[in-house]
């Protein structure tokens, strides 16, 4: 399936050795969303969601995004998906930059590229049968209809747990591991490429969330498919993610391979966050680092490195100087961005 | 009545099994719950069957039981008994064939109006609430000046100026209440476009106009059917209002606001020809609200008060 | 909250041009005849008297700046109606007497609309809540014509109270406490048509923003410190009904015209209802026109007011 030859070679230079073949590419995305005051409802200053990401997602295998609630990581991937206006940026995708596509070329090009929601709950229209949601895509691109739609409908069901006779029924009838099910079935319906995936998993619980994911495992195996898979739990995305960014306040404070990231963690922010997890040996002591304090507000983010107020290892230069993603020493690829680590 | 959900069932149990699996009862059966609102419901349709039964036999020339224009001098303003069982106004005619020749104008008034709300109110709520920016702005804007207009008194002006017929009525009542249910179906258009299955529709890339239709309005239907069963309510106590006052329908075609109007000369002595009618307006409106807060109850989660 | 005035005044004042000039131009657009239904004339007198009408009111300026120069005209007592009276004079005439009759038709909303509210909200689910319930929408649905004419056979068939006008003839030869009484009386019954609709959506929705505040702690803590049930509904929980109570107010003083139309013209009461009335069956459209100028102000500063009110009522909201 990824033989060099079927696929438009990608627009961009890859970012690193970390990823050489890229299905999809995000230079420089920024998204803003404008604050107004006053009588005139001027616009005095913008949150600053999504400020200047860039990475590539890996052809077949997955990329983990990590951060707290708030640091962009789901308004990243709406904008990559043009629900939300992105304000500057680039998202290559196969070649083709999305963020230049008209909206009639955007709809057709949707077909690829898909998504899984996080709340089971409001992902599903409540007033749609279980077969209306799953064949909506199917016709609204045309793809099949009659019997041959029906079919389709059941094999998808089918292929992600759920029985064909299920069609009649309504979301409200399903546990959210099934609602989660049928959220998947209805975004392989196109079969896309690459699907993103927003927390699919943190709304459910913990034995649903293993089953979840072996899911995702096994359809990734089967079909090719490459995920950007996006969560707050860093132990989630460990087994799951072949390479994991760490957001900050709209930023990526880190980049690398997940068992380097894991072994051996060069910015502070994802250090603590690591130490935060629970492992599985209870034995061992761990000093436990928690960043302190709140999360700063993304309107007006600290000075220098936006971390600093936070950091167990801020040293004073880090109030002013802007810490740029430099290579770090352990993996080729790996990036962080951190004056004080080495 | 929560019914564990079946796991096993033939292929031949399995039509009936989606049907009684439901968490919750259906919206009937819990509409039928409510014993007030289930009876306003009934005699709105009892009402409803002969409005266009009359209508009906009026049109064949058939008047059960009598004429509503026949004149009858020497039985003017006789009091309910047999056969007038209403009793005659200052005419002769009978009261009882006056008000139900009265109820088809009514409800064509109610329903009509109503319709005219519908569409102006669906049409602008939704393309403000989905499009948003500078269309909601505009739209809305205009709602708040429409709504800054007394809507009785303009209606009252309207009707006055061009010529107090039917038509008129309808369309002043249709073009200066749709307002409330704009704002109301673009409060819940902001709501829904905000979920979660909105976003996965245009991740799919399906259109705009199908995620109106398919997505959103279905979800904020129950409002706007509340809304409506009210606004029947409301046109009809207006038309009332408008004919009581002389501009509303015209006689000899009898309107139950026009029956008081001309009974009000006799007021003390013959207090029939104001009772019924307006008992027939009371009860009218009052079954339209009965029925629209039980749908509203009916259809609200939290499932508040039964009436 | 100063820039929240200043913008809210400038919204207002643009919305009431906009709402001004609409009901000037539904007027003057509208098909039908604009003249007065006058007595015979002779084709030459007709014509002249048409020329003198057409001068008074601007009809041959474009229709954009006959709104100003009627609008003007309004404000310096110069528009006169068909009758030649001036239509300013018999606003400020009428005003005060509407203002008055909707004055005592709120104290009776409330002083009705709220005990029956409480008396839903605390015995909810009983027969006691679904009368009051049902009770609501009776009085919803009651037509002002037709309680009106109840009200006269009542009143007059069994007791005394006077249902026309504002004075009993001969009363202006007694000292001012008498008349005011005697005007009170007067004010009895169309105050109380008023007021039947606003009892029924007061009292539901005290019942509902009662219900809502009784799940709060504040009212389990006031319960538990043994206060008497009657304190708890009326000191407490009722502070939450304040809002809907604002915006009750707010919607009386914008509907105020328009809400007496059909009570001032039943009981001769000599409001704005019954000048809106009279104007229309004559076809008075500078009347007409002014009475819908006034009415939108109404509305605005109803709006404003309202919303100004929340802020007192209720700490939480601030105005920005």
């Amino acid at each position: 399936m990824t033989t060099a030859t079927t696929h438009t070679p990608p627009m961009l230079t890859p970012m690193s050795t970390l990823v050489t073949d890229p299905i999809m590419q995000v230079r420089n995305l920024k998204t803003y969303f404008p604050v107004r005051k006053g009588i005139l409802r001027r616009t005095v200053g913008h949150v600053k969601a999504v400020d200047g990401i860039s990475f590539d997602v890996p052809r077949g295998k997955t990329i983990g995004l990590v951060g707290e609630s708030g640091c962009g990581k789901t308004t990243a991937a709406r904008t990559i998906l043009r629900l939300i206006p992105p304000t500057a940026g680039q998202v290559c995708f196969q070649g083709i930059d999305l963020f230049r596509l008209p909206n009639s070329q955007m709809r057709r090009m949707r077909r690829h590229l898909q998504v899984i929601f996080q709340d089971p709950v409001g992902s599903l229209n409540p007033r749609m049968t279980v077969g209306s949601i799953v064949s909506e895509p199917l016709k609204v691109h045309g793809v099949a209809r009659g019997a041959e739609l029906a079919e389709r409908v059941a094999r998808l069901l089918r292929r992600v747990g759920l029985s064909p006779d299920h069609v009649n029924r309504y979301p409200h009838e399903f546990s959210g591991g099934q609602r989660q099910r049928i959220g998947i079935a209805r975004a392989l319906a196109l079969e896309p490429e690459l699907i993103i995936c927003d927390e699919p998993v943190s709304a459910l619980d913990v034995s649903i969330q293993s089953q979840i994911l072996n899911l995702l495992d096994d359809l990734q195996e089967e079909l090719g498919l490459s995920y950007a898979f996006i969560a707050h739990n860093l132990a989630v995305v460990e087994h799951f993610c072949d390479v994991v960014a760490v957001m900050y306040l709209g930023k990526i404070v880190e980049l690398a391979s997940a068992p380097e990231l894991y072994g051996n963690p060069k910015h502070p922010y994802t250090i603590a966050l690591l130490s935060a997890a629970p492992r599985p040996e209870p034995n061992r002591k761990r000093a436990r680092i928690i960043p302190g304090g709140e999360v700063p507000s993304p309107i007006s983010p600290p000075s220098g490195c936006p971390y600093h107020p936070r950091c167990h290892m801020a040293k004073p230069e880090c109030k002013t100087v802007v810490p740029t993603l430099d290579p770090k020493q352990g993996e080729p690829g790996h990036v962080a961005a951190c004056i004080v680590t080495t | 009545m929560v019914e564990p959900a079946k796991t096993f069932g033939s292929s031949l149990a399995e039509g009936l099994d989606v049907q009684t699996t439901r968490m919750r009862p259906g919206f009937v059966v819990r509409f039928r719950r409510r014993r007030v609102a289930l009876l306003a419901f009934w005699f709105l349709m009892v009402l409803f069957f002969v409005a266009v039964a009359t209508f009906i036999t009026s049109r064949l020339g058939i008047h059960i039981p009598f004429d509503p224009d026949a004149q009858n001098m020497s039985q003017r303003l006789s009091p309910p008994g047999w056969p007038h069982v209403l009793g005659t106004d200052q005419f002769g005619r009978d009261v009882f064939a006056r008000i139900l020749n009265a109820s088809y104008i009514s409800m064509f008034v109610g329903f009509l109006a109503v319709a005219i709300e519908l569409a102006l109110g669906v049409l602008v709520g939704a393309a403000a609430g989905y499009f948003g920016g500078w269309i909601d702005n505009v739209l809305m804007r205009l709602v708040d000046a429409l709504l800054c207009i007394p809507s009785f008194l303009l209606i009252l002006t309207l009707v006055a100026i061009v010529s107090p017929s039917i038509w008129v009525i309808i369309a002043a009542i249709g073009v200066l209440s749709w307002m409330e249910l704009a704002r109301l179906v673009r409060a819940e258009f902001l709501t829904l476009r905000e979920m979660d299955y909105v976003a996965a529709a245009r991740a799919l890339g399906v259109p705009a106009w199908r995620i109106i239709l398919s997505h959103l309005l279905p979800n904020s239907l129950a409002p706007v059917l509340v809304s409506a069963v009210l606004g029947v309510a409301g046109a009809i106590l207006t038309e009332a209002g408008l004919s009581f006052l002389g501009f509303g329908v015209q006689p000899p075609q009898a309107s139950w606001g026009n029956i008081i109007t001309d009974g009000k000369t006799y007021l003390l002595d013959a207090w029939w020809l104001i009772i019924w009618p307006g008992v027939a307006i009371l009860l009218t409106t009052m079954a339209f609200y009965l029925t629209g807060e039980g749908i509203r109850e009916v259809l609200d989660p939290k499932e508040g008060k039964r009436i | 909250m100063i820039t929240y005035l200043v913008r809210r005044l400038a919204i207002s004042i643009i919305l009431l041009a906009i709402v001004s000039l609409l009901s000037f131009a539904i007027i003057r657009f509208a098909p039908g005849s604009k003249t007065a239904g006058g007595e015979e004339m002779s084709p030459k007198k007709l014509a002249a008297a048409e020329e003198a009408r057409r001068a008074k009111y601007h009809l041959n300026d474009p229709w954009y700046s006959q709104y100003f120069l009627v609008m003007k005209d309004l404000f310096s007592n110069k528009l006169v109606d068909y009758n030649d009276r001036p239509v300013h004079e018999q606003i400020v005439d009428r005003l005060p007497w509407t203002m008055l009759l909707n004055a005592v038709s709120l104290v009776l909303v409330f002083g009705m609309g709220i005990p029956l509210g409480v008396a839903g909200a605390r015995f909810r689910g009983g027969w006691r809540d679904t009368s009051s319930a049902v009770g609501a929408f009776f009085l919803l649905s009651l037509p002002g014509f037709f309680v009106s004419y109840m009200l006269c056979i009542l009143l007059v068939k069994y007791i005394y109270v006077p249902i026309l006008g504002v004075g009993t003839f001969g009363m202006q030869f007694s000292s001012w406490w008498q008349q005011a009484l005697d005007t009170g009386w007067h004010l009895f019954a169309p105050a109380l048509v008023l007021a039947l609709p606003g009892v029924a959506v007061q009292s539901r929705y005290v019942r509902a923003s009662l219900i809502e505040s009784l799940s709060e702690d504040y009212i389990r803590t006031a319960r538990a410190k043994g206060l008497s049930e009657s304190v708890v509904y009326y000191k407490h929980a009722l502070r939450n009904s304040l809002r809907p109570m604002v915006t009750f107010f707010g919607f009386l003083l914008a509907g105020m015209i328009a809400g007496s139309v059909i009570v001032e013209t039943i009981f001769s009461y000599p409001g704005m209802g019954r000048l809106a009335y009279e104007a229309l069956s004559k076809r008075n459209l500078p009347v007409l026109v002014a009475i819908n100028f006034y009415s939108a102000v109404l509305v605005v500063m109803g709006n404003l007011l309202a919303d100004m009110l929340y802020s007192v009522v209720d700490p939480r909201v601030r105005l920005e």
